[in-house]
């Protein structure tokens, strides 16, 4: 819910729960007053008939007007005096009124008298008041309404664009500056998102710079090493077993050498550190692939087998080539001799599934760092990468075993 | 070639200059920016590799100089960052190529040779090497004046070993120079096996000699002894 209208919803509800209780008040005062004019009337009527019954010494009789009815009527005991509301029969309708019961003496009889006095005046004024109130109010709730909905938008306009400068956010953009607002609350609210802005910047370049210089201090000794045993097979004196030796050391170098590439790959997948953000025509980035893996695959005997449609993701050029490079050479290293490679591509999904040696009873723990099969030669990282590749860009990777094929899918869409 | 190296790292700069000078090329290294600064001043080089990593400042401000001073050295980057930022911030201000290390002695070479040989072209772009020819301009092999129909890799092999002339050149080395990333290098050994008997097999048959000698455990030489 917006703030603007969770505010007005808070607003009008308390404001027509205040409008029906004082309404509620209002009424039964109003009508308390008239109530009590109208039984003063009847007092009035009261005295004047005790009067006039004194004076004349003779019950008058009845009378029935349109808007004031008096009944005597000869009782033997007198009745308790009492006010009441009540209809009567004004000789065309019946109107609402007000009676008072009342008993007058003469010569030892007793009278009842019952003196009416139509309501009917009283009651329409009170409806008048009380219309005119309750529109007023209405209309005061929907001026108070509309002001505030105007109020509100222009009041937080700086927390609105302090919003959608958060929601543009990017890494080492150096422009994160907000406009003055005349708000304490808002002035320091841009503060912090400025100072939690630079020191997320600053915090990334150093991450940036770190990895950077792990690779950098790792490399070096790696390289000497690699330049070193170069310079070793150059002399002829070795002998068989030096040789085999200095192979061996030579093939774990560039084993290192690859780890570690990997491993700083990684981190900076992880950390999206790579920027070179482009729109990708995954078709054409296979097709390219395919070229350049068909000799690799010729050699063993593959063959592929392609069913693809045009696809554009938004993705690090990069990362997709060493993504399409993984699952290729993890397709063709894991496969038998004279077998085929399925790729499908659609914009729901790409997959590479390839026939397996065996059922190897692998699970998504493929993906874990270092797991490999005790006969590949790889650094055990390639999946892994695939997989973080995937996580980075929202996309789902799974890997499943059916009808004795190893299939790897990405799912572009996750929901 | 004259090479100038800068380099701060001592036991890589040995190594670079050991395998260059020993096919003849003239060396000079340098070991921190100050100095290298210096030589590129007073002295012209076919190729200078640059580190860009030096104990007393960031190599692509010696990029910067030279660039200013001539335009024709041959430069070539070689550096443990591998963040495509920095490949292409040294490729725009006007490095030649970019190596990331560690690499291999021969795949140095091989960038090297191809740096001084795009800068000193002057219209006849051709290698010959005793009696087999390169035209580069043509991608074509001729032996004798027969043409050696090669594969693109079997040519980028026979380009690899003639910059590598006289020296051990690994599997893995040849590996990575073929195919990159792609593959783990150990699984292309197969690979590598079959491209050079070929590229051995065609050469014989055109009426070469027989150069490409098989290094026991480690991997091949191309000589004429």
């Amino acid at each position: 819910m917006k703030l603007a209208s969770s505010y007005n919803r808070v607003n009008l509800l308390a404001g027509i729960c205040i409008l029906l209780i004082t309404g509620l008040f209002y009424y039964r005062a109003i009508s308390y007053i008239l109530t009590s004019q109208l039984d003063k009337e009847l007092k009035v009527e009261e005295r004047e008939i005790i009067g006039s019954v004194k004076a004349k010494s003779k019950i008058p009789a009845s009378t029935k007007f349109e808007d004031q009815q008096i009944i005597y009527t000869r009782t033997p005991l007198p009745s308790p005096r009492l006010f009441f509301n009540m209809e009567f029969d004004n000789q065309r309708e019946m109107e609402l009124g007000r009676e008072l019961i009342t008993n007058v003496q003469l010569q030892g009889e007793n009278y009842q008298v019952a003196i009416i006095l139509s309501r009917v005046e009283s009651d329409d004024l009170i409806q008048i008041i009380f219309l005119i109130t309750i529109v007023t109010a209405i209309v005061s709730l929907l001026i108070l309404y509309l002001l505030n909905r105007f109020l509100l938008g222009k009041l937080w306009q700086p927390f609105y664009s302090t919003l959608a400068k958060i929601k543009n956010f990017q890494l080492q953009s150096p422009d994160f500056n907000f406009p003055i607002s005349k708000i304490e609350e808002f002035t320091e609210l841009n503060q912090v998102v400025q100072n939690m802005a630079a020191r997320i910047n600053t915090e990334f370049s150093d991450l940036k710079t770190f990895t950077e210089n792990a690779a950098h201090e790792l490399m070096t000794p790696v390289a000497v090493m690699r330049s070193k045993l170069d310079s070793l097979i150059q002399t002829d004196k070795l002998s068989q077993e030096q040789t085999e030796l200095v192979s061996d050391i030579y093939q774990s170098v560039s084993k290192m050498a690859r780890i570690n590439h990997s491993l700083v790959l990684l981190v900076k997948i992880d950390n999206k550190l790579l920027q070179d953000i482009a729109l990708i025509d995954l078709e054409q980035v296979i097709q390219d692939k395919l070229k350049e893996f068909q000799e690799l695959a010729t050699t063993r005997g593959l063959f592929f087998t392609i069913n693809l449609s045009s696809v554009k993701v938004t993705m690090s050029r990069y990362l997709a080539d060493i993504l399409l490079n993984n699952l290729f050479t993890n397709a063709i290293n894991h496969n038998h001799h004279g077998a085929d490679i399925n790729i499908e591509l659609n914009e729901n999904y790409l997959s590479f599934s390839n026939p397996a040696l065996n059922d190897t009873g692998l699970t998504e723990k493929i993906f874990e760092r270092f797991q490999k099969s005790s006969s590949s030669e790889g650094t055990g990282l390639g999946l892994t990468i695939v997989r973080q590749i995937c996580t980075g860009l929202g996309y789902h990777l799974s890997y499943c075993f059916i009808n004795k094929r190893h299939v790897f899918k990405i799912n572009f869409h996750t929901s | 070639m004259k090479i100038l190296v800068i380099e701060d790292e001592k036991g890589l700069r040995d190594e670079i200059l050991r395998y260059f000078i020993q096919d003849g090329d003239i060396c000079e290294s340098a070991v921190d920016l100050r100095s290298a600064l210096e030589k590129i001043a007073l002295y012209k080089y076919d190729c200078i590799l640059l580190d860009l990593s030096l104990p007393d400042g960031d190599g692509m401000k010696l990029i910067e100089n030279l660039r200013k001073i001539r335009k024709d050295d041959g430069l070539l980057i070689i550096s443990a960052r591998d963040s495509l930022d920095d490949k292409l911030i040294g490729l725009n201000m006007g490095a030649d190529d970019y190596l990331v290390k560690p690499f291999h002695l021969s795949e140095l070479k091989a960038r090297v040779v191809a740096i001084v040989r795009r800068k000193s072209f002057q219209g006849n772009n051709t290698l010959d090497f005793e009696e087999i020819r390169i035209d580069f301009q043509a991608k074509q092999v001729t032996v004798l004046g027969y043409v050696v129909a090669l594969t693109r890799k079997e040519y980028e092999l026979l380009l690899y070993f003639i910059a590598n002339k006289a020296k051990v050149v690994s599997k893995t080395a040849i590996a990575e120079h073929l195919w990159g990333d792609q593959i783990d290098s150990a699984d292309s050994f197969d690979f590598i096996y079959t491209h050079v008997k070929n590229l051995r097999k065609k050469l014989l048959e055109a009426g070469s000699s027989d150069y490409i000698h098989s290094v026991y455990g480690m991997g091949y030489k191309f000589s004429v002894a």
